[in-house]
């Protein structure tokens, strides 16, 4: 009964939003400065470089110039958009979190993933969604989008180019979003995806040609996508499978999922199971954090395990297949490779940055970026660093598990829903697939990497400013 | 403004609690049924408002001391006089007002003139409860108050067939130069009744103009009965350069006596 009256509750709020808005889009506003050139942002959700690069051989995007754009990990829409457009902070790197101060779990199970929905932009929206200025196009968006993205595609693109023209009126700098890219490869794989960019491209040509004014667009994104079909696994079983026991809670009197108390004192951790992605956040008391790391980097279904092995001195663990490589990220970028003949796998150039007896390997920031981009790891340094010390996350993990492409979390699973259809590719691992996105812009030459962490340097408009 | 708009609640409430049932007449909606009679014998009677926002309007005005309150209009009859509030507005931190005068009411024509204002907050376009119904209005930096004026006609054709016109022109005040702007509109609808409870609407418009040239066209259902009327439709608004967009129209009301 609760539920059926706060749903009606906020079908009414929804109800009178839209009511509200047709109301605003009523009132004409004045041009101020017709020869101005209008910027637009078009954050597109899971742009992967992979569709793009596939888009572009349709001819699609043809003349923009593009650079391999480096997402934060861990690759989670939330905690990607509010890092990359620099607007606060959650609890974790999604709405589900674990606060090791309070020893609880938040948003966690239905009421989690219900607002997780929700807070995407239908009521509370996060901070970083308010600063698009088309972020859906009415209250069933997101449930429009999973029943059938390419049909959703074109009513959601006219209400964004009639809001890109009326905003431009009076504003030099317009940020949307598009989340259809991210939903076609969850659920369809990656050819939607691509028929997607090509749509936009056709669109934004259809739009440009219609105006008088003279627009700019630049296309970013919150993460890539490994775009494989993918074995859904249990957090939990791979916790159980490699020793270390799944909890609730954290410290004396834990709570053992399943009621089983420990017999010694084996590895706990706590798991946190959202949405489907390709990586695991743990929390672990400090003295089980390394042992917990090795453990379930020998799953099958763990490609690799990070953690911090000493948060004061900035140095780090990359466990694979229970061998732990560690690296140090200095305060200025500066990144120390402990033992780089340990690293092969990497697929990275450490040979110029050797010391002496081959001990070390020191790169600065941007060489540690170079020296990784072509590997099966872009950034792995820095990504995994940030994913400890970035303030986006109040409460970052102990330990975090990156998976295989062909992996993925399979998230809390409504109960009595079955299973959900989505299985054609995720994101969020230290994959290159999982990664790499692409920053396109008609307004440019552009390097060839940029960061998320840097968008907002290099274009104001996306942390608020010049609005 | 807030108060102005909060202050007629209370007339409004009033004056549906001191007006006699009985009293309606063609102009209040639905004319009430003898004794004995069912829902087939009422007879409608033009709309008293129009459904797309701002630029809609109809000639005729409530039965002096008639009332509805609603979400989409609370508004009371006082002799020729119908003075009201937008209530949903209100939820948006946007006070506002209107009156409508009605001039004429022959047999089969309703003549008014109209005003209303409306006192928009700075960044009235984040106003709202979520943030997936995006205006192509926007104003961050500063309020902005509308000021419409207009008259309207309403002419009944036949029993079963309502049209309205209304001619807006709309000022837009603020400290902001940029908001600025008079702008004028002529908007229309046509109302048939399948039956005495149930009709729909055809709605079309042009409006904004020179400021910014909008059109739109819509269809919207009613349903009303002797206390109460509800509506809801979809226009298509298509704006400058090409592009359109939906606007969601919802009012729903009851009527006193």
């Amino acid at each position: 009964m609760l539920a059926a009256v706060a749903a009606l509750a906020a079908g009414s709020g929804l109800a009178c939003d839209a009511a509200y808005q047709g109301f605003l889009s009523s009132v004409p506003e004045p041009e101020t400065d017709p020869a101005a050139v209008a910027h637009v942002y078009l954050g597109i959700d899971g742009m992967s470089r992979q569709a793009f690069d596939l888009a572009r051989a349709r001819g699609a995007f043809s003349g923009w110039d593009t650079a391999d754009l480096v997402t934060p990990f861990p690759g989670t829409s939330d905690y990607s958009w509010t890092r990359t457009l620099r607007a606060g902070s959650l609890g974790g790197y999604e709405l589900q979190y674990f606060d090791p101060v309070a020893n609880q779990m938040h948003a966690d199970g239905l009421s989690g993933t219900v607002d997780h929905l929700l807070r995407e932009g239908i009521v509370g929206t996060l901070p970083a969604y308010q600063r698009f200025d088309f972020l859906g196009d009415g209250a069933t968006w997101q449930a429009r989008s999973y029943l059938d993205p390419l049909a959703t595609l074109p009513g959601t693109l006219d209400e964004l180019f009639d809001i890109v023209a009326g905003r431009a009126r009076t504003r030099r700098d317009i940020l949307v979003y598009v989340v259809v890219a991210d939903i076609a490869s969850h659920t369809e794989g990656i050819e939607p995806a691509v028929s997607v960019l090509v749509e936009i491209d056709r669109r934004i040509r259809v739009f440009k040609a219609a105006q008088r004014r003279r627009y700019e667009f630049t296309l970013f994104s919150d993460h890539g996508n490994a775009h494989l079909p993918s074995t859904l696994v249990d957090a939990n079983d791979i916790l159980k499978a490699t020793g270390v026991t799944p909890v609730d809670t954290l410290g004396d009197g834990t709570e053992v999922t399943g009621g089983e108390q420990p017999s010694a004192d084996p590895p706990r951790a706590v798991p946190v199971v959202h949405v489907r992605v390709s990586y695991v956040a743990l929390h672990a008391e400090p003295r089980h954090v390394a042992e917990v790391a090795a453990r379930t980097s020998r799953s099958p279904y763990v490609d690799l395990a990070v953690a911090p092995i000493d948060r004061a001195t900035g140095w780090f663990g990359v466990w694979r297949q229970g061998e732990r490589c560690a690296f140090q990220r200095q305060a200025d970028g500066t990144i120390v490779v402990a033992e780089p003949a340990r690293w092969g796998w990497l697929g990275a150039d450490l040979g110029p940055f050797l010391s002496a007896d081959g001990g070390q390997a020191l790169l600065a920031d941007r060489d540690a970026l170079a020296a990784t981009m072509g590997g099966g790891y872009p950034d792995i340094f820095y990504r995994v660093a940030t994913a400890f010390t970035h303030p986006a996350a109040r409460y970052p993990a102990d330990v975090l598990l990156s998976m295989p492409d062909d992996v993925a979390s399979i998230g809390f699973q409504i109960p009595g829903a079955g299973a959900i259809r989505a299985n054609d590719g995720f994101h969020g691992s230290l994959s290159r697939r999982a990664t790499l996105s692409v920053l396109a812009t008609e307004s440019g030459p552009l390097p060839p990497t940029v960061r998320s962490d840097d968008l907002a340097d290099r274009f104001p408009a996306l942390r608020g400013e010049g609005q | 403004m807030l108060a102005i708009s909060t202050s007629i609640l209370p007339l409004l409430l009033l004056a549906g609690a001191v007006s006699q049932p009985g009293g309606g007449s063609v102009a209040a909606g639905v004319t009430a049924p003898a004794a004995g009679s069912d829902s087939s014998d009422l007879v409608p009677g033009p709309d008293v408002y129009g459904l797309y926002p701002i630029w809609e309007e109809t000639g005729a005005v409530e039965s002096s001391l008639s009332a509805r309150v609603g979400f989409g209009h609370a508004q009371v009859g006082l002799g020729p006089l119908t003075i009201g509030t937008q209530p949903f507005l209100d939820l948006y931190r946007t006070p506002n007002a209107y009156a409508k005068l009605g001039l004429l009411r022959s047999g089969r024509v309703r003549l008014a003139l109209f005003g209303r204002i409306h006192s928009l907050p700075s960044a009235a376009e984040q106003q709202g409860l979520g943030t997936v119904n995006a205006s192509t209005f926007a104003n961050p930096f500063a309020p902005v108050t509308l000021l419409a004026s207009g008259a309207a006609v309403s002419w009944i054709v036949r029993p079963t067939l309502h049209a309205h016109a209304s001619a807006t022109i709309l000022n837009v005040l603020s400290p902001d130069a940029d908001y600025r702007s008079v702008s004028a509109g002529l908007a229309g609808f046509v109302e048939w009744f399948a039956t005495p409870n149930r009709s729909v609407r055809l709605h079309a418009g042009t409006e904004g103009w020179p400021v910014s040239g909008q059109s739109h066209v819509g269809l919207s259902l009613g349903w009303q009965s002797r206390h109460l009327a509800l509506s809801a439709g979809y226009a298509r608004r298509f704006d400058p350069g090409d592009t359109s967009s939906g606007v969601v129209m919802l009012d729903g009301a009851l009527k006193f006596p």
